[in-house]
């Protein structure tokens, strides 16, 4: 979903970017298990207002391939 | 061809802008990969994706380029690909409740904000097929379940609903084909991306048993744990010889490889109607 001007950005990854910032001002965010799809959420609406559209890196979409079956995120 | 990742079931090589897709004969419960191969069982899983991606590409353009331009030792179970940019969301559909979407429903009476009518049980025929999508994190953080509204709000809303809408229509085509030959998509994981014309592409695998749960449904009985064509076997047996679920993982036996082999075969055969002998599809 690369924009018009060609920047992109994942925003998983802009959550992790942002726990760090906050960490490094002294805060402690919650980054648990059950935050993750609100947070997402943010991340990508941040993004989209900042017209950066959200997307995931090739290379990282890749990794995941084939990492984790459907059947297997069963047994979690 | 340059090797890119090596996952737990899959192989990913680049190809000039190209992506080979290779499925091995591995198989991994409880996220350990196992040190016995189920033989064929990558080439069973391509060959019905490749069946699916032909049977409903009239719905979503697919990235399928070729199976047969690809490295000879690979040929029956390697896909050419074009590469695509992921939209981070895992487009699952449920036509009836099990694992983890069970679990959610148990919790919240919900499932990715859904709510579902009360005394559902596992097993259960959902009054019609939902769309719960789960977050795609890019890290090894767990997939989890997020709402219809967040989905619109990390991605827009308009993809948002092509997303839906097609994930839906692509499970409400596919589940009476399956039907008409005895086998019931109780649900369904779907990943989308974006082609480097900005078309909205299906990606990745589709309606085979690593990405969906199959029932036989002669045998489905709502209430108790179905039987299931996929790697329910092995991992039953994995459980059942006390393994602790942490590498290295039990040796898979001579009858047990074979049990789950013939499960592949046959919803192979079942869904596509075609033969499947030594490895060959007829």
């Amino acid at each position: 979903m690369t924009d018009a001007t060609g920047q992109s950005y994942d925003p998983y990854i802009l959550v992790e970017d942002v726990v760090k910032l906050l960490r490094s001002h002294g805060l402690s965010p919650d980054s648990s298990p059950g935050h993750l799809a609100e947070a997402a959420a943010g991340a990508g609406k941040l993004l989209r207002a900042l017209d950066i559209a959200v997307a995931q890196h090739p290379d990282i979409a890749l990794r995941r391939s084939g990492t984790l079956m459907w059947g297997e995120s069963q047994d979690v | 061809m340059k090797l890119l990742h090596s996952g737990k079931v899959r192989d990913v090589y680049a190809d000039g802008d190209d992506i080979i897709l290779v499925a091995s004969d591995r198989v991994s419960v409880y996220d350990v990969s196992l040190p016995t191969p189920i033989p064929d069982k990558g080439k069973l899983l391509t060959q019905l994706s490749l069946w699916w991606f032909d049977r409903l590409q009239g719905t979503v353009p697919n990235h399928v380029l070729s199976a047969i331009d690809v490295p000879q030792e690979y040929t029956g179970r390697a896909v050419r690909c074009r590469r695509l940019e992921m939209i981070q969301v895992e487009c699952i559909v449920r036509g009836y409740l099990a694992g983890l979407g069970l679990k959610e429903y148990e919790r919240h009476g919900s499932i990715s904000g859904v709510a579902l009518p009360e005394g559902l049980v596992e097993g259960s025929k959902l009054p019609e097929p939902v769309f719960t999508p789960t977050t795609k994190a890019s890290g090894g953080a767990h997939d989890e379940f997020i709402t219809f509204d967040d989905v619109s709000a990390e991605i827009g809303e308009k993809p948002a609903n092509r997303l839906r809408d097609i994930s839906l229509e692509l499970y409400a085509a596919a589940a009476p084909i399956a039907a008409e030959h005895g086998i019931i998509i109780a649900d369904s994981k779907m990943e989308f991306g974006l082609s480097p014309d900005g078309v909205l592409t299906l990606g990745d695998e589709l309606f085979t048993s690593d990405s969906s749960r199959f029932w036989p449904a002669d045998r489905w009985e709502p209430g108790r744990s179905q039987f299931s064509f996929d790697k329910q076997y092995v991992r039953d047996w994995a459980t059942g010889t006390g393994w602790d679920k942490r590498p290295p993982a039990p040796t898979i036996p001579a009858e047990v490889v074979g049990a789950t082999r013939s499960r592949y075969i046959e919803v192979y055969e079942r869904i596509t109607q075609k033969t499947w002998t030594d490895g060959k599809v007829q």
